[in-house]
């Protein structure tokens, strides 16, 4: 059954646009009456799954080669350009060239900038100058904290297998922003602010279409390449063998195998030196590992002093008699 | 050179008004800029111009490590690769409620259902307590979310693995036993005062003892969820003072039960009908309070468990801002407990009773205030929000 009310059609049903009190309680308890019965039970929608075999070919993310990457920002920009969204403002960090210093609501590539000048070039000074740039992005996690953390089923893997956020039903608790160890997700700043979080989307309107996300369209030099996680991954196997039979020993996969707590992610670097340089962590933790352990050392807790002020209550009363 | 073709000779031109050119630029309207703060203060860096060593200026303020007191590690420009918790002064209030109503509640149940007549203050309170301080509860989480439709976002599914969905059911839940519990207390009050106890239908099907037990078990199970799930809910973040630290669930619930005891025996001290004797309590209070004492000590074990797992990522707490609230806590349970030892009569005794009492109220509240803005403070300062995801052993690739 369902209660069609006048208010449902006149088209205010985003949510935070009522006009006062009045209006946001009728709009409250028509979106009740319209959807409390209709989320129940949940229906599981087909997602590709990671470990089944069928499945591989659908799994969609992203190999981002830093050796190949100039710093340029198309990435950054394409992907601004196409998500519509807005600036971050002049701020310059004095660091390097880099001045939107990390992922944010509204930054969903941002590329890292790291330039490491010798300070004297006559005497012993350590190492020559040398250049990191890197175009980081959502990991895209088979097993995302950010997943299980939120508290409305906003964030969920899609058709490419990849996490998405629905901000239509973001609620705006921030528990993914707190959860998520590669720092990626956020609220906007001030202005834009609309109390939801944001992150990459992995351009799921555009594969729905058939194109490639803008920024791997936009990369001029295959540092960003996108494709089945699968196909990737040999790739980027591949490139390593290559670089390092080159001479480039340094060169390493971050996350195409197995880091810290986490399987394969779906959007994984070909990094140059240690994970911190580039602000990853070395070994992400998964902290929704352990969690019923948790549960039942706090509920354990709870029912032991439950049952100790019962033996209290009931002790002095024998006593008593 | 004014010729009869300008309008200036023609017969309406002295009736012109002087109108200002809309174009020109008169006064240059400026913004005025905002004031020049150095940063980090001039008066923090060293004095000789030739022993300061260039670093990266702090990308925030909270600075658990001075960067110059750390051997350099890789990092890049010392930026925080977390970002900060969005929870703030709502949650912590929220956490410090929650627990003292459910830690209420469940003393209350118990009393009632354990304790003889003795003990019927303590229900009374217990419930009254629970509703009174679970109701700013969800004014608080709609203000922290902003909207009340974001509030039943979350009772629109049931996800189990979320804390926070789970805690909103849980909550929600306990709100309702919370206010049967209340309504039960009331009525049976008021029979028992007006003599119409037997005679009201209400007030015994209330009373019933199998829809009693079936309310108890039900309600203290909620109750308890209520208080433990917040320490799981901040353990399953990557916050470097919270991620995956399995104390925090029995510290809060531990500090649930005292503070909840201790409101009980504040308002004990409170209610004029309640006859403590000048120099030994009533059985009830002095049940309570033996309570608190054991809950404190929990809680002091827990606080210990909690700091050893933490280590260096607990840094806020003991040298950072939330130092002083920290401090609080600790001390505030110890003088807590030292004040009930006193061997005091009359009205003095009473004092320190509702002293320790209202030290302990507060400890609990520094508590969660601390681990609340702790979170921000250990994931924006840089060197900190590194130790989270630092691996056991070095990685080859290093």
């Amino acid at each position: 059954m369902t209660l069609h009310l006048p208010i449902l059609r006149d088209g205010r049903r985003s949510d935070g646009d009522g006009d006062g009190l009045l209006a946001t309680l009728r709009d409250t308890i028509g979106e009740v009456v319209e959807n409390f019965p209709n989320a129940f039970p949940p229906v599981p929608t087909p997602v590709p799954q990671p470990g089944r075999a069928a499945d591989a070919q659908k799994v969609m993310g992203f190999f981002t080669d830093t050796t190949l990457c100039i710093g340029c920002k198309a990435c950054e920009v394409a992907c601004k350009q196409w998500n519509q969204l807005p600036a971050d403002g002049f701020d310059f960090t004095g660091n390097s060239l880099d001045n939107t210093r990390h992922l944010s609501g509204t930054t969903w590539r941002h590329v890292k900038f790291k330039e490491e000048i010798a300070p004297d070039h006559d005497g012993d000074a350590a190492g020559p100058s040398r250049w990191l740039m890197m175009s980081d992005v959502c990991k895209h996690c088979q097993d995302a904290p950010c997943q299980h953390s939120c508290p409305t089923g906003a964030i969920v893997y899609n058709d490419f297998g990849d996490v998405y956020v629905q901000n239509d039903i973001c609620n705006g608790c921030g528990y993914c922003i707190s959860a998520c160890p590669f720092g990626v997700l956020g609220r906007a700043d001030a202005p834009h602010d609309d109390g939801h979080a944001h992150k990459c989307t992995l351009c799921m309107d555009r594969q729905e279409g058939g194109l490639t996300p803008a920024c791997a369209k936009s990369c001029p030099t295959s540092s960003i390449q996108f494709g089945p996680v699968e196909d990737l991954r040999e790739a980027a196997r591949a490139r390593v063998t290559d670089l390092q039979q080159r001479g480039n020993d340094r060169a390493y996969l971050y996350g195409c195998d197995s880091v810290g707590d986490y399987g394969p992610l779906n959007a994984f670097f070909l990094l140059e030196d240690h994970p911190n340089q580039y602000n990853l962590p070395e070994a992400p933790p998964q902290p929704f590992r352990g969690q019923r352990k948790r549960y039942a050392a706090g509920l354990a807790v709870g029912l032991a002093l439950t049952g100790l002020s019962a033996l209290f209550f009931s002790g002095g009363s024998r006593r008593g008699r | 050179m004014a010729d009869k073709d300008t309008p200036y000779t023609a017969e309406w031109a002295p009736r012109l008004k002087h109108c200002p050119d809309p174009n020109r630029v008169g006064q240059i309207q400026t913004v005025p800029a905002d004031p020049f703060v150095p940063h980090p203060p001039a008066a923090k860096l060293p004095p000789d111009p030739a022993t300061r060593v260039t670093r990266m200026p702090p990308q925030s303020d909270a600075r658990l490590h001075d960067p110059q007191s750390i051997p350099a590690e890789p990092s890049y420009y010392d930026i925080p690769m977390l970002k900060a918790p969005v929870w703030k002064w709502e949650i912590a209030n929220y956490f410090f409620l929650g627990g003292l109503s459910a830690g209420a509640y469940v003393l209350g149940r118990v009393a009632d259902r354990f304790g003889d007549s003795r003990y019927r203050d303590i229900s009374r309170i217990g419930a009254y307590a629970a509703l009174l301080a679970i109701l700013p509860a969800p004014p608080l989480l709609i203000h922290d979310l902003g909207d009340p439709r974001r509030f039943h976002h979350m009772l629109r599914i049931w996800k189990p693995s979320s804390p926070m969905n789970l805690g909103t059911w849980a909550l929600t839940a306990y709100s309702g036993m919370a206010t049967f519990e209340v309504v039960r207390q009331f009525l049976s009050e008021r029979g028992r005062r007006l003599g119409t106890a037997e005679h009201d239908k209400l007030t015994k099907l209330m009373n019933n003892g199998t829809l009693l037990l079936l309310h108890d078990l039900a309600g203290v199970p909620f109750a308890l969820m209520v208080v433990s799930y917040t320490g799981v809910l901040l353990s399953c973040t990557a916050n470097p003072l919270w991620s995956k630290n399995p104390w925090l669930s029995p510290l809060f619930t531990a500090s649930a039960v005292s503070t909840g005891a201790e409101a009980i025996s504040l308002a004990l001290d409170c209610l004029p009908s309640h006859d403590d004797g000048p120099t030994r309590e009533s059985a009830a209070h002095q049940a309570v309070r033996r309570i608190d004492t054991v809950a404190h000590a929990v809680e002091g074990a827990a606080m210990a468990g909690f700091n050893r797992h933490a280590g260096e990522k607990a840094a806020t707490l003991h040298t950072g801002t939330m130092r002083r609230y920290h401090q609080f806590t600790t001390r505030g349970i110890l003088a807590a407990e030292l004040l009930k030892l006193l061997p005091l009569s009359g009205r003095l005794r009473k004092m320190a009773r509702m002293l320790s009492s209202l030290l302990g109220l507060a400890a609990g509240w520094s508590m969660r205030w601390s681990f609340i803005y702790g979170g921000h403070e250990a994931a924006n300062d840089p060197h900190t929000s590194r130790l989270v995801g630092r691996a056991e052993t070095k990685t080859p690739t290093e």
